[in-house]
């Protein structure tokens, strides 16, 4: 046992020595005031407070005190405060109650300071004090002069008094309200009423003379409100606080001022700093506040070493002019009228008067920003103008693009088509976006036998870098052959790079159309021209002939009347004969003419091919061919050698031929219509040409006398046509002939020496 | 009437065709004058009491023939033309022979066709002069009408009864009567037929008269 008893006790000490290398670095560290106060002396202080500690003067009076004693350095301040509600209990029994408990609770240790506080109080403490704390030093506030004036105080008593001034308020009221005639003075009932309503209608006496003053003292509270509500004009109301009404009703204090001020038709005033917000206007304020901090001050003072008794009595000095702002809005009272160093309470700052910096700030941010919204407002129209401007420039060249009747593009170096213009589709049948998808497309539309001039262009272009014409075919989905006039020429940017070829197409169709059109009807006019000179030539020649070969008539039956008659007579006669000896060599010397006409005219030589010749007079024909319901049958000799002389005078001939062959095979019927030209070599020197008919063939008798002039067979014949065909063939150091076709009609047959080059 | 010589006048601007024309006329016997060209024909001074015609070449250098056959016509001189042409074509004919022309021969053409086609001509003027006389001849008559002869003239050839006539005129059918008998007297005919016949000629209508 004795043995194991150190060995407990060796352990405890292990485990608390353990327990405080726990606890110990955070206790030190988590406590320093609590460490360092063990140095300062400890104070302990009772407060005694004669009211309820729900009463504002409480708190007022509180919070004075603890200002003063809570940031004391010098001790270790320990404030007791007991509110003692005296004002409703104060009896024997109660006040023995109290100090029964105060011994208990407070005498060991004994206070180092009493403060009592009000009347009932500081009575209690001056009557007990000495002996249930003896020697704690006294210092006691809120008490009013005269309250001391009858009694005997301590040694160790000190403290400041708190008169009330009731004069300075009234001063205040009527400086604010100089045409004020008429006072109201309001104080409750009961002993604290009483006596303040006594200290006021002292003080203001001196006042009677001056102004009207009315005592609302010790009323039931509606009637009071009831009076107050229906004061006559220029009143100013003078209000101390109603803790008890006439119907013995207890208030606090702000409470029944509060619905005094709400009611009444005058401007309230009132003297307490604590009123202040209840409605009253404002007043010659003390302050329970400041008076507790002065007392407090006073105690710290005799803490601190200094004696009771060294320290007079003195009346507290701290009165100031306080107002509610709203109030004096309501009452319409200038600002500038109050007394200097006046604290205007509840003041609703305005929101320039609370956020002047912010809403300077927020103003000039708004400007700001007004003015990048502006600039950038502006920056924007700016842009947009030119987008604008540069969309319309554009818009107008695009419309210049593609509102050409040509077809335009833009060829990119690469090949692709930078742009092409809609109208390509009137032209080569593709839609322009084809042509942007598939830029080959434009080379696959040329027709074969232009693709090489094509190529060569392209090289070329692309080499030189220089414009340059050509024209060429395209055929279009449709089949459709155009002519296109390709022009084209290198487009360089400013820097002078190649940016690929602009090129124009035009479609020359109709162009490339008439130009052939015309051509061609220039060449059959030419023909025309030269084929219808026989005609022509025979039409005058009947002219010419006709006239002598009448007038010859004429004179022959003349002279046969004149030889007829009973009595024949010769010179009339005569007369008549040697004009038909006239006309008849007159009418020799027009076929001689013509005859030289034909020989000697202006002739054209060439070399012929008389097939060719052939195919065109069939041309000139056909119609007329046509026309007859005729058929031509040709039995043309692939090679025949060519012949020299007048194309046209040949085609004459022949055009006379057939004519003359289809006017024979008139009477046959229509499938008995037939013709055939034919051409064969003729012992290489020569070619012969052979027409025949199918008609009636020509009467032997008169196959010697064909060719000879004015030999015909029809009735609006000349006799002409032969013969001069006889003229140009042989002209041509040829021969013409006929003969008849065994089978049927008549075969013209010509020869022509193959290199003849004159007669 | 037929008492003055006929005369055939020949324009061709040919001088064989005027030559031998002028021997076969005169070889029928029909007195003839030739001329050069339709402006010597117009400018010239004719002998045009008797019956005429006119042997017209169609081509001729300045005025052609069926020029001059229509400023013969402008100026009313209807004398009976026969054409001559070299070649003559359909459409030419026919415009002529639409405008009077007697006949269109085509050159050459045979003595029996132009003689005939003279005949035929100076027999169509010689009608038209009797006509034109009878005319005149007409003219006269009724020129001899009074005022109220004249009217009742134009009642008398509607057909109408003297009593009608009376009614309409508002005069008693006795003056109608002797009206009638002065009209009938002075026109030189015995009918009211022959009236009719004669005042158609000159064109003198019947009154308008509404039943």
């Amino acid at each position: 046992m004795k043995i194991c008893r150190p060995r407990r006790n060796l352990l405890a000490m292990w485990l608390f020595a353990r327990a405080l290398l726990f606890v110990l670095p955070s206790f030190v560290f988590l406590t320093p005031p609590l460490l360092a106060s063990q140095q300062i002396e400890r104070k302990k202080v009772l407060v005694l407070f004669s009211f309820r500690p729900t009463l504002p003067v409480a708190y007022q009076w509180d919070r004075g005190i603890q200002s003063v004693f809570e940031p004391s350095t010098s001790h270790k301040m320990v404030v007791n405060i007991e509110y003692l509600d005296l004002m409703h209990f104060d009896d024997e029994r109660y006040i023995q109650i109290l100090l029964d408990i105060f011994q208990y609770k407070y005498s060991k240790p004994k206070p180092d300071l009493i403060i009592p506080v009000f009347n009932s109080a500081v009575a209690l403490v001056l009557k007990h004090g000495p002996d249930l704390f003896p020697g704690v030093p006294i210092v006691f506030g809120g008490v009013e002069s005269k309250f001391v004036e009858n009694r005997s105080l301590g040694p160790n008593v000190t403290g400041y008094l708190t008169d009330n001034n009731y004069t300075g308020t009234l001063d205040l009221a009527l400086n604010l309200h100089p045409d004020t005639r008429h006072v109201a003075v309001v104080a409750g009932a009961g002993p604290i009423g009483r006596g303040w309503s006594k200290a006021c209608r002292e003080a203001f006496k001196a006042y009677e003379e001056r102004v009207d003053f009315t005592y609302l003292i010790g009323l039931p509270l509606e009637a009071l409100l009831e009076k107050l509500a229906n004061l006559s004009a220029h009143t100013v109301v003078f209000s101390l606080p109603v803790l008890q009404d006439g119907a013995g009703k207890n208030f606090i204090g702000n409470e029944s001022l509060s619905q005094i001020t709400r009611v009444s038709s005058a401007p309230v005033y009132s003297f307490r700093d604590v009123n202040i917000g209840t409605g009253i206007v404002g007043g010659y304020m003390s302050s329970f506040e400041e008076d507790g901090k002065a007392v407090a001050q006073l105690g710290l003072r005799i803490l601190n070493g200094e004696q009771p008794e060294d320290i007079p009595i003195t009346r507290a000095p701290t009165f100031l002019y306080m107002f509610d702002w709203r109030q004096l809005k309501r009452w319409s009272i200038a600002e500038d009228k109050l007394p200097q160093g006046s604290i205007i309470k509840f003041k609703q700052l305005t929101i320039w008067d609370m956020y002047k910096g912010r809403i300077i700030g927020a103003f000039a941010m708004i400007l700001l920003q007004a003015l990048i919204i502006f600039y950038l407002l502006h920056q924007r129209r700016i842009r947009r103008q030119s987008e604008e401007n540069l969309l319309q420039t554009e818009e107008k060249y695009r419309t210049v693009a593609d509102y050409t009747y040509d077809w335009e593009y833009w060829q990119n170096p690469d090949g692709s088509l930078q742009y092409i213009s809609p109208s390509c589709e009137r032209i080569c049948g593709y839609p322009a976006q084809d042509l942007l998808t598939n830029p080959s497309l434009l080379q696959d539309m040329i027709v074969p036998e232009d693709k090489a001039a094509w190529d060569e262009h392209r090289c070329s272009v692309q080499k030189d870098m220089r414009s340059e014409e050509i024209q060429f075919r395209i055929q279009k989905p449709d089949g459709e052959i155009r002519w296109i006039e390709h022009a084209c020429q290198p487009v360089f940017d400013h820097k002078g790079n190649n940016q690929g070829i602009r090129v124009s197409n035009r479609d020359i169709t109709k162009r490339a159309f008439y130009r052939s059109e015309t051509h061609k009807l220039q060449s059959e006019l030419a023909h025309m021209d030269r084929v219808v000179t026989i005609s022509t030539l025979t039409s005058a020649m009947a002219h010419e002939i006709n006239q002598p070969l009448a007038a010859m008539r004429s004179y022959a039956q003349a002279a046969l009347r004149f030889m007829d008659k009973d009595h024949p007579e010769y010179d009339s006669a005569r007369k008549a004969l040697q004009g038909i000896v006239a006309d008849n060599k007159r009418a020799a010397a027009v076929v001689n003419r013509l005859r030289d006409l034909v020989k000697k005219g202006p002739t054209h030589w060439e070399t012929i091919e008389i097939n060719s010749i052939i195919n065109d007079v069939i041309g000139f024909i056909n119609s007329e061919v046509v026309l007859r319901n005729a058929s031509i049958t040709l039995d043309l000799y692939p090679i025949v050698p060519v012949v020299q002389g007048d194309s046209v005078q040949i085609q004459q001939v022949l055009i006379n031929l057939l004519t003359n062959a289809l006017d024979a095979v008139e009477d046959q019927p229509i499938e008995a219509r037939t013709l055939t030209i034919s051409t064969r070599p003729e012992n290489s020197n020569g070619i012969i040409v052979s027409i025949s008919d199918s008609g009636g063939g020509i009467p032997p008798d008169t196959i010697e006398a064909i060719f000879s002039p004015f030999h015909t067979t029809k009735s609006t014949g000349m006799g002409l046509g032969l013969s001069i065909c006889k003229s140009i063939i042989e002209a041509h150091g040829g021969k013409i002939w006929v003969e008849n076709n065994p089978d049927g009609g008549a075969i013209f047959s010509l020869i022509l020496p193959a290199g003849s080059q004159t007669v | 009437m037929v008492d003055r010589i006929p005369v055939v006048f020949v324009v061709d601007d040919d001088p064989s065709i005027r030559e031998s024309l002028s021997l076969l006329l005169s070889s029928a016997g029909y007195d003839m004058k030739t001329f050069t060209s339709a402006k010597e024909f117009l400018e010239s001074k004719r002998d045009i009491s008797g019956p005429a015609c006119l042997v017209l070449d169609v081509k001729m250098p300045g005025l052609s023939g069926l020029d001059l056959q229509k400023e013969l016509r402008s100026r009313n001189y209807a004398i009976p033309i026969i054409f001559i042409t070299g070649h003559g074509d359909i459409p030419m004919s026919v415009q002529a022979m639409k405008k009077g022309a007697v006949d269109f021969l085509s050159k050459p053409f045979d003595d029996g066709d132009l003689l005939n086609a003279v005949k035929e001509a100076l027999f169509k003027d010689s009608q038209t002069r009797a006509d034109f006389n009878e005319q005149k001849h007409i003219r006269h008559r009724l020129d001899s009408l009074t005022k109220r002869e004249h009217e009742v003239l134009t009642y008398l050839i509607t057909g109408m009864l003297n009593k009608q006539i009376a009614y309409e005129l508002e005069i008693s059918e006795r003056t109608v009567k002797a009206h009638r008998k002065q009209v009938l007297d002075k026109m030189g005919v015995n009918s009211i037929a022959e009236l009719v016949r004669l005042t158609e000629k000159v064109g003198v209508g019947p009154a308008d008269v509404s039943f």
